[in-house]
């Protein structure tokens, strides 16, 4: 899984990750929905409104936008010396989590996220209250691990021990419900 | 993402944009297939559809009406449209330039497809034909199907006739004019009143305020100054 060609987990370089689009799939269903009605109107003959063709067309267009609008709000990224999320498109807010300050990784999912493989990362330093959530990314348990080998690889450079998941950096696996 | 930026109120915005989407959605859809299925809305115009034809209580019907804004759907032994139009007709990948003749003759043979009209215009007019010539002109698919045919604009029209098979659920509008029931056995004068026809199947034609219907119908209701139903 690592290290492979056009890999996005390759460690030897900067991991950029944006929310998945699996979490926009109802409206890629309702879209599909529409245009097969549309179709079907179509080949069958029936009247189709203008009304609804211009609405159907509205429905997409503005649900496209809205959709990776709110795809590219945040960002998400891992370098050798720190995870960034940037967050904002014209205003941008960068916060910047030094590996060392990192206590505790919990990964969430709820049916929906296990089922499409996506899910909700918890990145906590130093307690509950100053964490920060990594929403809605693909293969949450690989992006977890590619985190927690770049903080033993940060932490191995300042000739600390190794870590495990049982020691220093604690990794969770949580049903997102119970986080709220 | 901090906990400053999930709050809840990011949250509850994002649920009522859900709801406010899902919403917009079966909107579309009932719209869709309300407008698809059952003909028009009542605010654009009349309800056409399929009949059940072969009933004994058909009556017939000779009709001399002014002309209601309608649409019909169907498949047509002859359609033919004489009238005038800057656009085009579109047969199969032949596009017919109309703009050169002052009056078109237009004909058309085992068209199946719709043809929405009122007094002065054709509004809309797409199908597929066996056979379609303009001015005489004869143009039919290179596979000898049929084919596509299509207006790309109104068009405006002196005189417009379908022949057979021109089914009618139900057609309500208000209109002045003579209606001859089963061989002129039941005259009816009709004088700016709304006349609801039910079920009828056979011709039409229409030409300048002139709407003719010459076929059989299961009901006729006629409501003005007197209450009038035939069936």
């Amino acid at each position: 899984m690592f290290g492979k060609k056009g890999d996005i987990f390759d460690p030897n370089k900067v991991l950029r990750i944006r929310n998945s689009r699996k979490i926009y799939l109802p409206f890629y269903v309702m879209a599909i929905i529409l245009v097969g009605i549309l179709v079907y109107i179509f080949f069958l003959g029936l009247p189709l409104s203008r009304l609804g063709l211009f609405l159907i067309i509205i429905f997409i267009i503005i649900g496209i936008k809205i959709t990776e609008i709110h795809r590219i709000i945040n960002l998400y990224e891992i370098n050798p010396e720190s995870f960034v999320h940037t967050f904002g498109i014209f205003g941008k807010t960068v916060e910047n989590i030094d590996f060392l300050a990192v206590s505790h990784l919990e990964v969430g999912q709820s049916l929906w996220q296990r089922f499409l493989r996506f899910g909700d990362v918890d990145i906590r330093v130093f307690g509950r209250e100053n964490t920060t959530f990594v929403r809605n990314i693909n293969k949450p348990f690989e992006f977890v691990r590619f985190f927690e080998d770049r903080v033993n690889e940060k932490r191995d450079g300042k000739m600390q021990p190794p870590l495990t998941h049982s020691r220093g950096l604690h990794i969770t696996r949580k049903h997102r419900r119970n986080k709220r | 993402m901090t906990e400053s930026h999930e709050g809840l109120t990011s949250y509850k915005r994002r649920s009522k944009f859900k709801i406010f989407a899902f919403i917009f959605f079966v909107g579309i859809v009932v719209l869709l297939i309300y407008t698809a299925f059952s003909g028009r809305l009542p605010i654009t115009g009349n309800i056409v559809g399929d009949v059940i034809v072969g009933n004994d209580s058909n009556l017939i019907i000779q009709a001399d009406l002014t002309v209601p804004e309608i649409k019909l759907d169907g498949d047509f032994s002859s359609v033919e449209i004489e009238g005038s139009s800057s656009g085009f007709l579109y047969v199969g990948n032949q596009k017919v330039e109309l703009g050169n003749s002052g009056r078109n003759f237009i004909s058309m043979e085992n068209f199946d497809g719709t043809i929405e009209f009122n007094t002065a215009k054709i509004l809309r007019l797409k199908g597929r034909a066996s056979q379609a010539s303009v001015n005489g002109i004869p143009f039919t698919s290179a596979t000898n199907k049929s084919t596509k045919v299509s207006f790309n604009e109104e068009f405006s029209y002196n005189s417009l006739d379908i022949s057979n098979d021109v089914h009618i659920k139900n057609l309500v509008y208000l209109t002045t004019g003579v209606i001859r029931l089963d061989n002129d056995k039941i005259v009816l004068n009709v004088n700016n009143e709304e006349i609801n026809i039910r079920g009828f199947v056979g011709s039409l034609s229409s030409s300048k305020d002139k709407f003719k219907l010459n076929g059989v119908l299961n009901k006729l209701i006629v409501e003005g100054e007197t209450f009038i139903s035939v069936d």
